[in-house]
Parts: structure tokens; sequence; C-alpha cells
């Protein structure tokens, strides 16, 4: 299956917050999610034990999926984030935050921690 | 935009992209102020350089030595391609917060918090200037980010 992304500054899930008053833990269960409509969540047969593995051609991430209503059908939104910039790209020396197709699967593998992540983009 | 053209014919009416954080035009302001430009900023003893590179193709084509961070998160808000490269360099960060960046930088510089441990001059997101003054005093041995830069300049300028 297909979905439209988009990177989305959100108040709920934002990354600067959860740095002053969160921990590591706290900062991947807020951001490290995309958010999904009910109807998307259903055809994909997800639970909330899964996650999703999304891949576009600037790369691979692996996110937590929420059901929000507010989203149209086709597409998912991810929290600006370190997670999210595993699958935006520059074109052109343009910044590629939306409108990027990425191709979803769902997995049981598990959620990156930040400081794996950054070891596994310093690789 | 509409409205911008309908009023364009009795008068000049700009727009002015918002800035999502604190004092975040702060520095378009002052860089259009002074060099009418507020990106692709390149400087060669004293002057401006004119050049069609930006942050991206400078970190893109790993044109750079070092990097110097004032208070923000590359590392979270660039593609990881560019983090990578901005990683692969040594990375000085003078912040007063924690981040992605401060995780991965080789040095870190903590900063006061400018309008609570130090004075200093903020821009509004609609460009108006707020001088900002100190409420407490900052930990000992911690400078503002403007007060670091001036030290790392004069340090510069006496090698």
């Amino acid at each position: 299956m297909e979905l439209l992304l988009n990177t989305v500054r959100m108040v709920d899930y934002d990354q600067m917050r959860e740095f002053t008053f969160g921990d590591d833990n706290s900062l991947k269960e807020k951001l490290a999610i995309g958010l999904i409509n009910p109807e998307d969540f259903k055809n994909l047969n997800l639970t909330s034990s899964l996650n999703l593995k999304l891949t576009s051609i600037y790369g691979t991430v692996i996110i937590n999926p929420k059901q929000e209503e507010n989203i149209p059908l086709g597409s998912i939104t991810l929290p600006v984030s370190i997670w999210a910039n595993q699958i935006t790209g520059v074109e052109n020396n343009k910044l590629v935050y939306k409108n990027i197709n990425v191709k979803i699967e769902v997995t049981r593998d598990s959620v990156l921690d930040i400081k794996d992540l950054l070891n596994s983009i310093r690789e | 935009m509409q409205l911008i053209n309908v009023k364009q014919k009795k008068g000049r009416i700009s727009v002015v992209m918002l800035g999502g954080h604190y004092n975040m035009v702060g520095f378009d302001h002052v860089a259009l102020s002074i060099y009418g430009k507020n990106h692709s900023l390149q400087f060669s003893d004293n002057q401006l350089v004119e050049t069609s590179d930006t942050i991206v193709s400078k970190i893109e084509n790993e044109d750079f030595d070092c990097s110097i961070i004032v208070g923000t998160d590359p590392i979270s808000h660039f593609p990881w391609k560019l983090s990578k490269k901005l990683m692969a360099k040594p990375l000085i960060l003078i912040d007063n917060k924690q981040s992605a960046t401060s995780y991965v930088a080789d040095v870190v510089i903590p900063s006061t918090l400018t309008g609570i441990e130090s004075a200093g001059l903020a821009y509004r997101l609609d460009h108006v200037p707020i001088e900002l003054g100190t409420i407490v005093n900052a930990p000992d041995n911690i400078f503002s980010d403007e007060e670091l830069l001036n030290r790392l300049i004069e340090g510069l300028m006496e090698d």
C-alpha cells in the first residue's frame, strides 16, 4: 500500500517540548508516530501492538501508527522530528518535506530510540 | 494574494512568513536590513560574497570544514542524508537546551536564556524588536550566545 506523506508541526507532538520536559522515551512515544485515517488503519489490519515501516525514495523508518479522523484517506502525517526526517530528502538543493509517496508495510519490528537512530545515521 | 493585488493599487502591502519559534525572524530581519538578503550569506575577508550556494548545497557538497550551530537543532530538522554529512565533520553547538544536535556535537557550549538570564534583543513575529531584560542571574561561567560568538571571533582574529 502507498500513502502520501506530509510532515507537519503539531502542538501535541512537539520535539522541543519533549527535549525540554520529557526524556528519550517520551520523545520516541510522542514523535516516532504517524497519524492515519481510521479507515486506512482498518484496511491495513493494524492493531496497537503493530508498527509501520515507511519507505520513500529517500529512506526508511519504522513508526507507531495512530488513528486520526482529521487525516485525509490515503495520506499519513508525521510530526516534524528526526524520525520523519529519515524519509524526507533534498531535490535540486531544496528540502522536500511534503507530498512524498511512501510504501507502507505492517511490521512487528521495533521503533528505534533516538540514540540508536543517531548511530544508524552516523554509520 | 487577492487582497494583496487589490491593496497594491492603493499602496504597498507585503507578505511576511511567520516563524514557528522564538526570535525566528530575528536573523531574517537583521540579515535583510544589513545585506538585503536573508539566505545564502557567505563572507570572505569581512565582505559578503555573491554565491548561488545555500546551506543545503554547502552541506550536500560537503563544502565546509566545521559547523558552529547557535540555538537550533539541524540534526532533527534536516533530512538524514544532510545530518549525516553535518555529523561527519567537527560540530560545535551553542545552545541552552538538549536536542538531537547536542547528542552528536563534538563540543557543546551552554548559553544563557535570553530574556531570563541575560538581556538582549529579540524580534517578534511581526518584526517588532523587543528589548529583553534579565530576571535572574546566569550560573557562573555561562555566557550569552552573543558573548560566546564575540569571544570566538576574537579568538579567531588572534590566530
